[in-house]
């Protein structure tokens, strides 16, 4: 007998198809490598600061309030895109794209509110803190960017009937890269802003 | 079908096919080359562009290692000149391992391992063509840029940027084309085929991506951090001495070594046309030595000289040793053959672990205060790095020649590889051996003259790039005669087991063995 016929019998059924999470595991890696990037930023900006504890932000005031409200439109953000997730897996399809919306609304005010922060902070590039200050909360701004920019595409594709409880890959991705960039944030919050 | 996603077997059917039945589409060339609808396609310019660049780097080392042999005390230079002999010198360690060693092993993925694990195609090959493109796009900049005296150690100002940001711009790529490689292990697997059972080659390219998922960012982090200031020379060079050297040094440098391990260990099988026994022990060997390469912490002088850094260096040997032990087990217990690509793993391992046994000479030496036996640490760091990175692409050429028929559409000469084999293990040797002796005896004699070392080595490179240049030279011949249209030999092997030697209409659909077509034909 050929090996093709003992491999794949003629009578054999169809296999079902396994449930693939492309997506999911993409997105993992997508986050562990962001992840990675912004501690190592967090690391130098931490080394930084050590070596020049005495003048570092002395120029400068970063003000708290800014920040704390980021951290909360963030941890509200997690709920939320959780709460899409949620609603996704029992076919709940208006309240998915309800939480999807908010969600990305929450991500857009977050870029927003960095960017008066920025105007608030008032660090040059030339001064040494400015560098690792603009590197650190840029890069995760960038995160958060790309974080939104993908929450928009998956609310789009959920506008299209690509989700529901049997396939909710994308809008766990999503939701798995949305937590890690949130995660990021609170030791970004707590290191940056809060041990000044 | 959402444009993120891969076509399976089921989704490429058509309304009058049989139940059972899987198909590949045939894409268009340029929507193959350019989109990557083919991994082949994508897979094989990964493979023979690093082989190219491979044999590029390696002459430049060559002319490096001459450069020093050159030296004249007289002048205080060799024939390159001071500030071009350090310029090359440090941009062939960037060239070796983003535009030779890591794209050879993805290139070898991206063909592969979808075909080992039964997949119709690889998870995002899209992604995997952007893979592709950025990196050569990046590699053929951070050649013409280190030329035209740029990059790190380039006087060129804007050159020098230039560089940094094409490092990241390499890095960038690299991480996606491995994540669509792991992706498509860990997702795109058929029924009963748990993670446990793929074959060794597929499961060490996803430790080899967490290991690089991992690494890689961070020297990305970096990069961005000096970029952002807009950095002068003196900026730049400080940045790669302090920032990013690391990556080219031990534990992080033994990230390129974890792919060998699962493809010794696949050879092996289809040598002896057996099974490989204590497949779990093997598998944890490779994620064991995976966990070992994570080398992002140790970037400081100070973070070197702790007791995990120790620890870390003198156990990368473990692994190796444990998988050699395995390899041999595998051979013993079945009928093996001499087949080239066996020779080349097998010169590929011992190389791996003569570099992983130099990393045990440099923690030895930073044990307790200070320095315990003194060794030139220059030299042991260059023997080491040319003998892992030798490994590397001498692994790489060996998968070259195991999977030919994937890759290039036959086989190879065996003949050549036979020939080929012995000078990959001739030439890796004589182009790192050298400076491995070279910080040996500095522990006893510190003005030692390195000039005959360094000559032995750049002919070791000059060799090494032969080796490299006639693997492009059979690839070439071989793809011309398949398009001429000559028969395949299915398995040219006659003892491989695993799913990449299987015919497109034989992948069965539901897989409980690592080693389906040797269950078929009723081998034990």
């Amino acid at each position: 007998m050929a090996v093709a016929e003992m491999l794949i019998p003629n009578e054999a059924p169809a296999p079902v198809p396994p449930r693939r999470r492309q997506l999911l595991f993409a997105s993992g890696f997508a986050a562990a490598g962001w992840a990675m990037f912004l501690v190592t930023l967090l690391g130098a900006y931490l080394v930084a600061r050590s070596g020049d504890r005495a003048v570092w932000l002395l120029e400068n005031k970063i003000p708290l309030t800014q920040p704390n409200v980021q951290l909360g439109t963030l941890i509200l953000s997690s709920i939320t895109v959780q709460w899409a997730v949620y609603s996704i897996a029992r076919d709940d399809r208006g309240h998915t794209y309800l939480a999807l919306a908010i969600t990305t609304l929450f991500g857009v005010a977050f870029i927003n509110q960095t960017w008066f922060l920025y105007t608030q902070v008032g660090l040059k590039m030339a001064q040494r803190e400015g560098r690792f200050f603009y590197a650190l909360t840029g890069g995760h701004l960038a995160m958060v960017g790309c974080a939104t920019i993908f929450l928009v595409l998956m609310l789009v594709r959920s506008l299209g009937g690509s989700f529901s409880s049997r396939y909710p890959e994308g809008l766990s991705a999503v939701a798995v890269f949305w937590h890690v960039t949130v995660a990021m944030y609170a030791a970004i919050w707590l290191v940056v802003y809060i041990m000044k | 079908m959402a444009l993120t996603e891969a076509p399976t077997g089921s989704d490429l059917l058509s309304p009058g096919d049989e139940v059972g039945t899987q198909r590949q589409v045939a894409a268009p060339v340029v929507q193959g080359v350019l989109g990557g609808a083919e991994h082949v396609t994508t897979g094989r310019m990964f493979v023979g562009l690093a082989l190219g660049f491979g044999a590029l780097d390696l002459i430049i080392s060559a002319l490096v290692n001459f450069d020093r042999a050159a030296f004249d005390s007289a002048t205080g230079e060799g024939f390159f000149g001071t500030e071009l002999a350090q310029r090359v010198a440090q941009n062939q360690t960037i060239g070796f391992v983003l535009c030779c060693a890591l794209p050879l092993m993805l290139g070898l993925a991206i063909i592969i391992v979808p075909k080992q694990i039964g997949s119709p195609a690889l998870s995002f090959p899209r992604a995997a063509a952007l893979s592709l493109w950025t990196w050569l796009l990046s590699s053929v900049i951070f050649v013409v840029v280190v030329a035209a005296d740029g990059s790190y150690g380039g006087s060129n100002e804007k050159l020098a940027r230039v560089g940094n940001v094409i490092t990241g711009a390499l890095i960038v790529a690299l991480c996606i084309g491995v994540v669509c490689v792991a992706v498509t292990v860990l997702t795109l697997r058929p029924s009963g085929m748990g993670l446990a059972d793929v074959p060794f080659f597929s499961f060490s390219m996803v430790v080899a991506a967490s290991a690089w998922v991992l690494t890689l960012p961070v020297v990305l982090s970096h990069v961005v951090l000096v970029h952002i200031i807009t950095p002068g020379p003196g900026d730049l060079q400080a940045a790669f001495d302090e920032n990013i050297s690391w990556m080219f040094s031990q534990p992080a440098l033994y990230i390129v070594l974890i792919p060998i391990l699962g493809l010794a260990v696949d050879v092996a099988a289809t040598a002896a046309g057996s099974r490989q026994r204590a497949r779990g022990a093997v598998l944890f060997a490779i994620g064991f030595a995976g966990a070992l390469t994570f080398g992002a912490w140790a970037q400081t002088d100070a973070s070197r000289a702790t007791m995990i850094w120790v620890l870390m260096s003198a156990s990368f040997a473990i692994p190796i040793i444990a998988v050699l032990g395995a390899v041999g087990e595998t051979l013993q217990s079945g009928r093996p053959k001499l087949i080239s690509p066996l020779a080349f793993v097998m010169v590929a391992m011992l190389l791996g672990l003569v570099g992983s046994m130099v990393g045990l000479l440099e923690a030895i030496d930073s044990t307790g205060k200070g320095r315990l036996i003194g060794f030139g640490n220059a030299a042991l760091d260059t023997g080491l790095f040319y003998l892992v990175i030798g490994a590397a692409i001498t692994a790489g050429v060996g998968g070259c020649f195991y999977w030919a028929r994937q890759s290039f559409g036959d086989s190879l000469p065996e003949s050549a590889g036979r020939l080929l084999a012995p000078a990959a293990l001739v030439g890796v040797s004589l182009w790192g051996l050298p400076h491995l002796v070279l910080g040996i005896v500095q522990a006893n004699d510190e003005g030692i003259d390195p000039r005959v070392f360094t000559a032995i080595s750049g002919a070791g490179a000059l060799l090494m790039s032969l080796v490299l240049l006639v693997t492009i030279a059979a690839g070439v011949q071989v793809r011309s005669e398949v398009r001429r249209g000559d028969v395949l030999v299915a398995d040219p092997w006659g003892g491989a087991g695993t799913l990449e030697w299987a015919d497109a209409e034989s992948v069965p659909t539901t897989v409980e063995s690592p080693y389906p077509l040797l269950d078929a034909k009723g081998d034990d």
